[in-house]
């Protein structure tokens, strides 16, 4: 994720009025983790896709990947809500149509 | 709507689902609300008009309409026109058993944007679960009207043993009835699933579900079809990626959301954290008595998710408590634990969880040890027992399910 779109996120993610400074320091750790978090991502999915068609082995990398990428989750979280930024909404559970996605 | 808990703001609900009746044609196996009459005293035109401008004033950003069947209420497109006069998007889940081409054409002009429609198995699977004959052929004919109006489409289904088997081939049925979006949900023994125990998927049978699942959210993702596990489905197995690829990695569940992105609303007016969920623990109240910013923003029930997030091993117990997932998972579906064991907190529908114990030898089964009384949304009590993979399975009689069942159409 690009910076622009970091930023962009960010500010969604502000409350409408009076939300909270993010300092550049911080901003760009998070950006870094979540440029980490995305590769990850695409790799576990590209590990998924193969086990799911049978190929076993990649489990030995797969199950620390998943562990890596919650560690990572977690840490923005922590950071996020640390920085005073708020959850932003999710839907896992919803009507089908909305997909498994986030607001 | 903002909340600051403990220091920190959430943003507030997005999504209601509102059973508008009781009302039913049917009177489904699986059936959480035990639907089929109204409730006694349903929200009169006014004073569900009156709440449609409540949601909106609440932040709420679609409107699910579900029941019972919701179009047996007679004022039902009445409520659809007002929510997206509202300015929120109005969408439905329906059995379309009897939904007519008229009755399609006439959504679409009320500002229905979405449907859904419940098809849980191939014909004899979902006619069998859903106690009629004809469901099946009468759900197909509804996704066919409800696209030839330009609704946009997509289907539910309950997976169970009986539906299981059938899940491939459903799903090309599906994808060449044009359906867009799949939304599958393990049936729980709420309402009438539990009087049937014997239809539930065992915990220790999710390992093959979920072979099974992966292998379809592939052909899923070729095809363009958009798969979404429901909440009870998950959780943090090695294809957790797969399934919610489309929404992308922050999609993984962070624990359930009942109460932080989804409300439900009973036909009487009781406001609750999830539709699926009892009144009991987990409402706010009922809207003729308060009015629904007030809920929100006061209610312990409803809040009971924020304060997790802010005390995340609170509230778990059993093998959720000491899971490695614990802080992010919460322990997953509210429901499908409050459902089996009266609290929520430990979840054993959890790939995660049935991977771990078949690796040290064993497997976790539910067994029913007391009925459920007979209202909406009950469960009687369940126990967990844990026994060695090579454990024979009980001589109950009862259909399993296993990767040997499976019906694969041909391209797989």
């Amino acid at each position: 994720m690009g910076e622009d779109e970091f930023e962009k996120l960010l500010r969604r993610r502000l409350q409408p009025e009076g939300g909270p400074e993010i300092p550049a320091e911080l901003a760009s750790k998070l950006v870094k983790l979540r440029e980490e978090l995305d590769a990850l991502s695409k790799l576990i999915h590209d590990l998924s896709v193969r086990l799911a068609a049978g190929e076993n082995s990649v489990r030995a990398e797969l199950n620390p990947a998943i562990r890596r990428r919650l560690q990572l989750m977690s840490d923005i979280r922590e950071l996020e809500r640390n920085a005073g930024l708020p959850d932003p909404p999710q839907v896992m559970y919803g009507p089908p149509w909305r997909g498994p996605s986030r607001e | 709507m903002a909340r600051t808990v403990a220091g920190v703001t959430y943003t507030r609900t997005t999504l209601a689902v509102w059973e508008v009746t009781l009302s039913c044609g049917l009177a489904c196996s699986h059936c959480g609300s035990r639907a089929g009459t109204p409730r006694r005293n349903e929200l009169t035109t006014d004073e569900a008009l009156d709440l449609v401008g409540q949601l909106a004033e609440a932040g709420i950003g679609e409107v699910a309409l579900i029941g019972g069947e919701a179009f047996l209420r007679p004022d039902w497109l009445d409520i659809a026109e007002a929510i997206r006069r509202a300015g929120m998007v109005c969408s439905m889940t329906t059995s379309g058993f009897g939904l007519s081409e008229a009755t399609a054409r006439r959504m679409k002009q009320a500002g229905l944007r979405h449907v859904s429609v419940s098809i849980d198995g191939l014909e004899q699977s979902h006619d069998l679960l859903r106690r009629k004959k004809g469901a099946f052929a009468s759900a197909l004919v509804a996704l066919r009207s409800l696209s030839d109006a330009g609704l946009f489409v997509g289907a539910n289904s309950q997976v169970n043993r009986i539906t299981a088997p059938d899940l491939p081939e459903l799903y090309e049925v599906l994808r060449r009835a044009g359906v867009q979006s799949w939304q599958l949900q393990l049936t729980v023994p709420s309402g009438n699933a539990a009087d049937h125990p014997e239809i539930l998927l065992q915990p220790c049978e999710l390992i093959d579900f979920f072979d099974m699942l992966a292998r379809i959210a592939i052909h899923a993702l070729q095809d363009g079809m958009s798969l979404s596990p429901g909440n009870n489905i998950g959780y943090h197995g090695p294809f957790t990626e797969l399934l919610v690829a489309a929404g992308g990695t922050w999609s993984i569940g962070e624990g359930c959301l009942a109460g932080i992105s989804v409300l439900g609303i009973e036909a009487d007016g009781t406001i609750k954290s999830c539709p699926s969920l009892p009144a009991a623990g987990y409402s706010g109240g009922n809207v003729r008595d308060v009015k629904l910013a007030e809920m929100l923003t006061r209610s312990t029930n409803l809040g009971r998710n924020h304060r997790a997030r802010t005390a995340p091993l609170e509230d778990l117990w059993g093998f959720c408590r000491a899971c490695e997932f614990a802080t992010v998972c919460r322990g997953g579906c509210t429901w499908t634990a409050q459902a089996f064991f009266g609290r929520p907190g430990n979840n054993p529908y959890c790939h995660h969880r049935a991977l771990k114990l078949a690796e040290s030898g064993q497997r976790e089964r539910v067994l029913q040890v007391s009925p459920a009384p007979g209202i909406p949304f009950d469960s009687g009590t369940f126990q967990i027992v844990q026994e060695p993979l090579t454990s024979p399975w009980p001589n109950d009689g009862e259909r399993r399910f296993g990767r040997d069942l499976i019906r694969w159409p041909a391209r797989s």
